[in-house]
């Protein structure tokens, strides 16, 4: 189908549900229902007929091409703002970022050294008291606890 | 013939009554744009990360194995699994006696950028299902993952095969990327530079998701306005209505990185399923994952095709897999008037078939 051809489709699935309501007999009571039945028909049809043309290839590109318009007037805006903010001597959106992440990243780190301190806590624990490991201490949350460790232990990003 | 007289003009009745009905009704929607109670099952918020949140429902705990729910990360809000009493899947799986667990990846705005699938699959999931574990005194869970929070499980499941996870269902999760549809054809790499993106937006923003989605089903918005308009006269099916309007309409933007990874390596390059992904250093493994695995895919789906979701069991190791294919579309899988006919019941019988403890 050439680009110049995809709305054909509309037309005939249109034509087709319209005929093949027309061709059910005689207009009944119900004409509300006839109507209804009608239109689910015929947006079926034309869903039918978008979606083959929004599948092509051609769609595609065009897609493409307008997104890559999009991001470069984005693009533009954004530096003239961050611009701005410098030459006011504001933070960038950019630097607010970073100082998020820091933040983020102290969390993280906070909290696999809880982590670490609670699994040592519960072998020391365990130690002292000489008991077999209770089900909170059982072979899967020890498991975790190795896990957990080993996480800890990985380099960031 | 008097019969057929009489038979026409009760129909006519009926119709006009409920032409009546659907003028004062509108005249109410209209008067009354007041937004629908949603996720009113009571919860209690356990753990927090980052954005992220943990959520324990109320239930009477009758089964043994605690339930961690996966959604998909941005895009859209979690709500919809608990949309109005009545029509809530975690109303439905708590009344069941599932104790049932929510990871709610939370809403992202600028600052949250960084944040890359690597560290949900090795950090956030992770953690999470330790604290089910620990909040519920459990040592075994099951996983539902719905849409990409399935891939995100399935990820985490290939790279963890230890994981405490006793069962996985994948419901309406993209697995296999080449069998993605229009979105799999509109993000082929030659057209769609997802680097450009990020490096414009800094994330998805929340417009494109919007322009995505609605483009996707362009005839959608004429179709739930004629079935509104059809039904006016139906008091349950505008509350419905509203309430999954609300939740359609209320989109999510995406994390830059996150969207990045999303595109390129599972999109566009299919690493997934090609076993070419890697986190930590080391490979998610599909076949490695034993637990039994469910993969529930929608006839109707034209956001993640049903072949897509199938194609889960192809891979992984698990020799108790099964796959259903139920009526409807993305959302109506698993919201909406027909999930609990069909989906539902299939998703909790299941899982007592697999509750090991139980």
């Amino acid at each position: 189908m050439g680009e110049g051809n995809i709305w054909r489709p509309f037309m005939d699935q249109g034509i087709a549900a319209w005929a093949a309501l027309m061709a059910r007999g005689p207009v009944s009571p119900d004409l509300m229902a006839q109507w209804k039945q009608f239109l689910d028909e015929w947006i079926a049809a034309w869903g039918k007929a978008l979606e083959q043309a929004m599948g092509t290839e051609a769609f595609a590109q065009a897609l493409g091409r307008y997104l890559e318009q999009w991001t470069a007037v984005q693009a533009t805006a954004q530096k003239a703002s961050a611009d701005m903010a410098q030459a006011l001597g504001m933070p960038s959106r950019a630097q607010l970022s970073n100082v998020v992440r820091q933040v983020t990243d102290m969390e993280e780190r906070i909290e696999v050294l809880t982590d670490q301190v609670g699994a040592l806590a519960s072998r020391i624990e365990s130690l002292i008291h000489g008991s077999t490991p209770t089900r909170t201490q059982s072979r899967a949350t020890r498991r975790r606890g190795q896990r957990r460790a080993a996480h800890g232990g990985k380099k960031r990003r | 013939m008097p019969e057929r007289l009489a038979d026409d003009t009760a129909r006519w009745q009926e119709e006009m009554q409920r032409n009546a009905q659907r003028m004062t009704n509108f005249a109410t929607l209209m008067l009354n744009p007041a937004p629908a109670v949603v996720g009113a099952t009571p919860r209690e918020e356990i753990y927090r990360k980052g954005k992220a949140r943990l959520y324990r429902y109320v239930s009477s705990k009758s089964r043994h194995v605690p339930l961690l729910f996966v959604p998909n990360l941005g895009l859209s809000r979690p709500y919809v699994f608990d949309l109005t009493p009545g029509g809530s899947f975690i109303e439905y799986m708590t009344g069941h006696g599932f104790d049932f667990y929510l990871l709610d990846w939370g809403q992202f705005g600028p600052e949250d950028r960084d944040l890359t699938m690597g560290e949900c699959i090795t950090r956030v999931l992770p953690r999470m299902v330790r604290k089910v574990l620990d909040t519920s005194g459990a040592e075994q869970l099951s996983m539902l993952g719905y849409c990409m929070g399935a891939t995100l499980t399935a990820s985490y499941l290939g790279l963890e095969p230890e994981s405490p996870v006793v069962s996985f269902i994948n419901m309406a999760g993209p697995i296999d990327f080449a069998k993605s549809g229009l979105f799999g054809v509109w993000l082929d790499k030659r057209y769609f530079d997802a680097d450009k993106v990020v490096d414009a937006f800094g994330q998805l923003p929340v417009e494109m998701v919007m322009a995505g989605m609605k483009l996707l089903k362009p005839t959608m918005e004429f179709t739930s306005r004629l079935n509104l308009w059809w039904n006016l006269w139906n008091k349950d099916y505008i509350d419905g209505f509203k309430a999954l309007n609300q939740w359609a309409n209320d989109y999510e933007p995406m994390p830059g990185e996150f969207f990045r990874e999303w595109i390129k390596s599972f999109y566009q390059d299919n690493r997934l399923i090609r076993g070419e992904l890697r986190y930590a250093g080391r490979p998610v493994r599909l076949q490695s994952v034993r637990c039994p695995v469910l993969a529930v895919g929608a006839k109707e789906d034209h956001i993640v095709p049903a072949e897509s979701v199938r194609a889960l069991l192809e891979v992984v190791g698990s020799t108790d897999k099964e796959y259903l294919e139920l009526p409807g579309g993305h959302i109506s899988l698993i919201a909406g008037r027909s999930a609990p006919v069909h989906c539902w019941p299939k998703i909790h019988s299941w899982l007592v078939e697999h509750d090991t403890a139980g």
